[in-house]
């Protein structure tokens, strides 16, 4: 070896570094149901098995992927649709497909027909048969891919390795239209030399639209060129162009025209299928050849049925269809030629190299057509009935910069939700920032962006955020002195910094802020970093709000606790999670005892609000040093979740989550909740969020779209015990999004963070529709990403469910375009208790539209019912109220809004004076009257979004479209 | 062979640029299991090990377009470790309760020099490139193969129960073991070379 040779040239230090290295070798698939795996061949895209699949007792072929090129969910999904479609052909020399899934180590994999033959590369050789036997077998390969091109599969990468011949001389075509998935796929670099090889394996056989690298142009007329190839190998025994290194190759494909094979005759192995080749030939098969070799697909046969009937055509001794290019054709072709040729010389000094990589890069990653991107509803769930969802909505800042780790924390109470972005750089490097999103009754938008009032560098506030109704408090981290905790207030038009918590203690811990929950009238913070041996877990503070709840200005926050628990000393640093519920304040300490973990439950004693009492102790049963137990916490009523998000139990790093139940004597541990659909380091429960029956754990680690994509998992406690019930991810899912490091949930919508680190533009997530509003034990937003519910004012819950129920799809405004953008989710609960049914029918139109007035009938399953309050809106954000009547049974007076008929029926002229000014419409308050004679107020129960003209003109110019 | 030779130097280029995402998916691929290995086992946080491999790649995105790609001065290799051992070192001291930003900065050189990390880059260095390659021999090699170069040669177990448990023959394990570890050295050789 030369000077570069060295440490990797001394065996010794080679298997030293190897051993180090934690590389094993590839042990054989698991898959239930199959036995007896033998190694067939093995490639770039994966290995062949034969396997006995145990149902059926049949020997069968199994093909196991590589991890790397189906590493997203888009295209396992692609994947996964076009076995499905495949699956069903029933052709005898199509291999058949019989089933598809992941294996145990999470690789998708499929099971197919196993065909006992050898490759069609095999048999251009001495083992040939005649001419005539040759192309009567190519014209049934030809009549399968026919096959296939009418039901509009293309295959993609046909080649004499893909064309199998059994024993009774009979061809199989093999792996139909999976090239597509995997050439498609995103690069990962060590699939990307095993599957440039492979690729490499394939280029001869591809046309030049796909060497261009334009999956677009890529049709069934590609598939007639590489059959083109394959005949010509068939008659010459060689390539039609030279095949040398990547570029060339390429080039060649591009541009050289192929000679005659009758010109060429055979240069293959003595006696192939040319065996005495010029003059067997003739012109015929050379048109037919050269046709299918045409650089332009316009020029070549339409499919492969076309060209396995001028095959057969031939072999009847028929005129065939083929004919040689006129002279004109080919003069403008040779000229047109030589101008890109000289193009291509000029070029090629420079960029020749690049150009080629190039191409075959994008070649690789081109997307697919965009008639195969549609959804497929089927794949939403998986065999237990879990499913995959993207968001509602995604919010992102309006003045983000790319590292602000956007999303690393986030809040949601009702209609407003809060997203911390620590690294902004507003007020010096990593400043902080937190944004405040209101839901205005059809988007969420951005209404504010907070900065601490005495903001600066490093100060990372929006490390940690909360919220409860009016006031949110933003935590910062520990970089810098001076920590505190920031509260802001609601004042009915802005968000204003109140207060700046900081700790009477002379020795404030360090990350005093850095976990921060609300409740109410309570605050508590807990300190990340302690002095070993320090017993401190949290500081509570609690508002005085001057006797005038409803007034903020006058309120003051106050440090009344310092909580420690009996056995608790820091072990050196630090405290993760803090939760308060009403009763309960829970603080984990996720380092304490060698990373074991523990997590301590306080109790607000009653009568003494101010004061919290050490209830327990919470560890896992199963407890493991390391496992991180405590590194997120959340609490509801009588349920504690806590995660330990390194949990080693499904895969290493594999995280879980515990929940804790309250059974009315003491806490015990219920259930340990973990991730399925596992592909190694997954990180459930690096954040967690409780809210009822529903525990919703953040994996940012998870890496199912790639490295550090993150996914979300949603389990349900269905009245016996805890079910994962879905896996939410995103419509922008990449690598190192990071989706899941934060995720708050208030039961109507779960937020989730992803601050993609430190290398992308963050985003929070919206989700609704975690809840089983139909009780088919099937969530709402499964049901919506099946596509078995309609969700058509998109706010995540099934239409069927709204309480105002499918107005639009009787297009009661007689506009198609007017929106019903739903009512809040909880008045049902409030007002029925399961005796009144909250029964809207839709708004009907009962006159009009006219040019200036609609009117309008609201009919509701009460006795009688008032509108106590309509507001309009021109943009939907700022909504004006029209002054109704409070008094019972009166009609609404005036201002536009006119009740006509009495008891449950009502109508309502919402007449010129407002429609023309006002597209959203909100009924505000409604008084109705039960059966039993008593009266409920509701407040806010719906809001219409009247199109405007011109919304309407572009929904049906769309709808054209 | 063409793309083996070429992927390393296109992706710096690539990197360079900055606005190729999938160059970053490939940089963290190949190179993020690296660091964060490396940050391991010099006791950080498995949360925060990924935040080190982020810090090492946006320092790479800004030294990238100044960055003279010079395989002769085996220079990305040394930016690499370099940057790997600031990112790592500038970690602990901030997870160190007491640590101040100032004290921070002055100890990252420190850092730089420190016998102890130097051992530990070279050896996960090391391993990182057999693993990289023995992952791409995956692929060229049959299972049974593998095995039986995973048990002997790198298990340094013997011969002949290699080849009971495997259900070969020694000879065939012998066969095994050498045909790989050529194949071996002569990819981790082409890697290490093409890395500069």
């Amino acid at each position: 070896m030369s000077s570069g040779c060295d440490w990797f040239c001394q065996e010794v230090l080679l298997v030293q570094a190897a051993r180090h290295s934690g590389w094993t070798a590839p042990v054989e698939p698991a898959v239930p149901g199959f036995a007896g795996w033998q190694e067939l061949r093995r490639g770039g895209q994966g290995v062949v098995y034969s396997a006995t699949q145990l149902s059926t007792r049949r020997r069968v072929a199994v093909k196991v992927l590589l991890a790397g090129p189906l590493a997203s969910r888009d295209q396992l999904r692609r994947f996964d649709r076009e076995i499905d479609l495949i699956a069903g052909f029933q052709h005898p020399h199509i291999v058949r497909l019989y089933d598809r899934g992941l294996t145990d180590q999470g690789l998708p994999y499929y099971v197919m027909e196993l065909i006992d033959g050898v490759g069609l590369d095999g048999r251009i050789g001495p083992s040939a048969p005649d001419l005539r036997s040759g192309l009567e077998l190519f014209a049934k390969v030809c009549e399968a891919v026919g096959y296939a091109h009418q039901r509009g599969v293309i295959h993609r990468d046909l080649k004499p390795g893909n064309i199998l011949i059994d024993g009774a001389g009979e061809p199989h075509v093999l792996d139909f239209g999976l090239a597509k998935s995997i050439m498609t796929a995103g690069q990962s670099s060590s699939a990307l030399v095993s599957r440039t090889g492979d690729f490499m394996g394939s280029l001869p056989w591809s046309s030049p639209e796909q060497a261009d690298g334009v999956p677009e142009k890529i049709d069934a007329r590609s598939d007639v060129y590489s059959l083109g190839v394959v005949l010509y190998q068939m008659l010459t025994g060689r390539f039609p162009y030279p095949i040398g290194g990547l570029g060339e190759t390429i080039e060649n494909i591009r541009n050289v025209e192929p000679p005659r094979p009758s010109s060429i005759g055979w240069h293959g192995r003595p006696g192939g299928w040319g065996g005495r080749p010029a003059r067997q030939i003739g012109a015929e098969l050379d048109a037919i050849v050269l046709k299918c070799l045409a650089k332009e697909p316009g020029r070549r046969y339409a499919n492969a049925g076309e060209l396995a009937q001028d095959i057969q055509r031939y072999l009847a001794a028929e005129p065939i269809a083929a004919k040689r290019d006129s002279m004109a054709y080919r003069m403008r072709k040779r000229l047109w030629r030589h101008r890109r040729t000289v193009i291509v010389l000029l070029a090629l000094p420079v960029v020749a190299g690049l150009a080629a990589l190039t191409a075959v890069h994008s070649f690789r990653n081109a997307p697919l057509p965009t008639a195969t991107e549609a959804d497929a509803p089927a794949s939403v769930y998986d065999d237990a009935g879990r499913c995959r969802a993207t968001e509602l909505v995604r919010l992102q800042p309006s003045d983000c910069a790319a590292t602000d780790s956007f999303g690393f924390s986030v809040a949601i109470d009702g209609d407003t939700a809060v997203v911390g972005a620590r690294r902004d750089d507003d007020l010096g490097m990593s400043s902080g920032s937190a944004y405040v999103y209101q839901f205005d009754g059809a988007n969420w938008v951005q209404r504010q962006k907070l900065l601490a009032g005495d903001g600066g560098l490093l100060r990372n506030f929006g490390y940690s955020v909360a919220i409860d109704g009016d006031t949110l408090v933003v935590g910062m981290s520990a970089t810098v002195e001076n920590q505190a905790a920031y509260v802001f207030v609601y004042d009915g038009t802005r968000w204003v910094e109140q207060a700046k918590l900081t700790t009477t203690d002379p020795l404030p811990l360090k990350g005093f802020s850095q976990s921060v929950a609300i409740r109410g009238d309570t605050i508590v913070t807990a300190p990340h970093f302690g002095e070993a041996g320090d017993e401190r877990l949290a500081y509570v503070f609690e508002r005085d709000d001057g006797g005038t709840p409803a007034d903020r200005h006058d309120d003051s926050w106050a440090e009344t606790a310092r909580l420690t628990a009996p056995g608790y000393r820091d072990p050196s640093n630090l405290n993760h999670g803090v939760a308060l519920t009403g009763e309960l304040l829970v603080v984990a300490a996720p380092m304490w005892q060698e990373s074991a973990g523990g997590a301590f439950v306080f109790r607000r004693q009653p009568g003494r609000p101010a004061q919290w009492a050490f209830e327990t102790r919470l560890v896992p049963a199963d407890q493991r040093p390391g496992d991180s137990f405590g590194y997120a916490i959340t609490a509801d009523a009588n349920l504690i979740a806590v995660s330990a998000y390194t949990d080693g139990e499904v895969a290493e790093q594999g995280g879980a989550i515990y929940v804790f139940r309250h059974d009315g004597w003491a806490w015990v541990q219920e259930a340990k909740l973990l991730p399925w659909d596992v592909r190694g380091r997954t990180w459930l429960g690096f954040s967690v969020a409780v809210h009822g029956d529903f525990v919703v754990g953040g994996a940012p680690g998870d890496g199912q779209a790639g490295e550090l994509s993150g996914a979300v998992y949603v389990f349900e406690h269905d009245g016996q015990s805890w079910q994962g019930r879905a896996k939410l991810t995103t419509s922008a899912a990449g690598p190192i999004a990071a989706v899941g490091v934060s995720v708050a949930f208030d039961g109507r919508h779960a937020l989730v963070g992803a601050d993609h680190g430190r290398v992308g533009l963050g985003a929070a997530y919206l989700y609704a529709g975690l809840a089983d509003c139909d009780r088919s034990d099937r969530l709402d937003l499964c049901e919506i990403a099946a596509g078995e519910a309609a969700d058509r004012n998109h706010n995540g819950r099934p239409d069927r469910c709204e309480p105002f129920a499918q107005r639009l799809s009787r297009n009661t405004t007689g506009y198609p375009d007017d929106m019903l953008l739903g009512a809040p989710d909880d008045r049902t609960g409030i007002l029925g208790a399961g005796t009144v049914e909250f029964d809207f029918d839709p708004w009907r139109i009962i006159d009009g539209p006219g040019p200036d007035f609609n009117v309008y009938e609201l009919r509701t399953g009460y006795e009688a019912f008032d509108l106590i309050d309509v507001q309009v809106s021109r943009d939907g954000s700022s909504f004006a109220s029209l002054k109704a009547s409070e008094a019972a049974g009166d009609p609404i007076p005036g201002d536009g809004i006119r009740g006509t008929v009495p008891g449950s029926r009502r109508a309502y002229d919402l007449a010129a004076a407002m429609l023309p000014a006002a597209r959203f419409v909100r009924i505000v308050g409604v008084r109705a009257k039960t059966p039993e004679g008593g009266d409920f107020d509701l407040d806010a129960v719906g809001l219409i979004h009247f199109a405007s003209p011109h919304e309407r003109a572009s929904t049906r110019q769309n709808a054209k479209r | 062979m063409l793309s083996q030779t070429t992927t390393h130097t296109s992706l710096l280029a690539r990197l360079a640029d900055g606005s190729d995402r999938s160059a970053w998916d490939e940089f963290h691929e190949r190179y993020g299991e690296l660091i964060q290995r490396f940050a391991r086992s010099r006791g950080i946080q498995p949360a925060d090990c990924d935040d080190v491999a982020q810090n090492v790649l946006l320092a790479l995105t800004r030294a990238l377009p100044t960055f003279e790609y010079d395989p002769a001065k085996g220079s990305f290799r040394a930016y690499l470790k370099a940057t790997t051992l600031r990112a790592v070192a500038r970690l602990q001291r901030q997870k160190q309760p007491g640590g101040r930003l100032a004290d921070i900065e002055d100890n990252l050189d420190l850092a730089v020099a420190d016998t102890d990390a130097e051992a530990t880059w070279e050896a996960e260095w090391r391993a990182y490139h057999v693993r990289h390659a023995l992952r791409l021999l995956e692929s060229e090699f049959r299972a049974a193969e593998l095995r039986a170069f995973q048990r002997y040669a790198i298990e340094g177990r013997e011969a002949r129960e290699t080849a009971a448990a495997l259900q070969m023959t020694v000879n065939q394990v012998y066969q095994a073991k050498s045909r790989i570890m050529k194949r071996l050295t002569e990819l981790v050789q082409q890697q290490v070379q093409d890395e500069g």
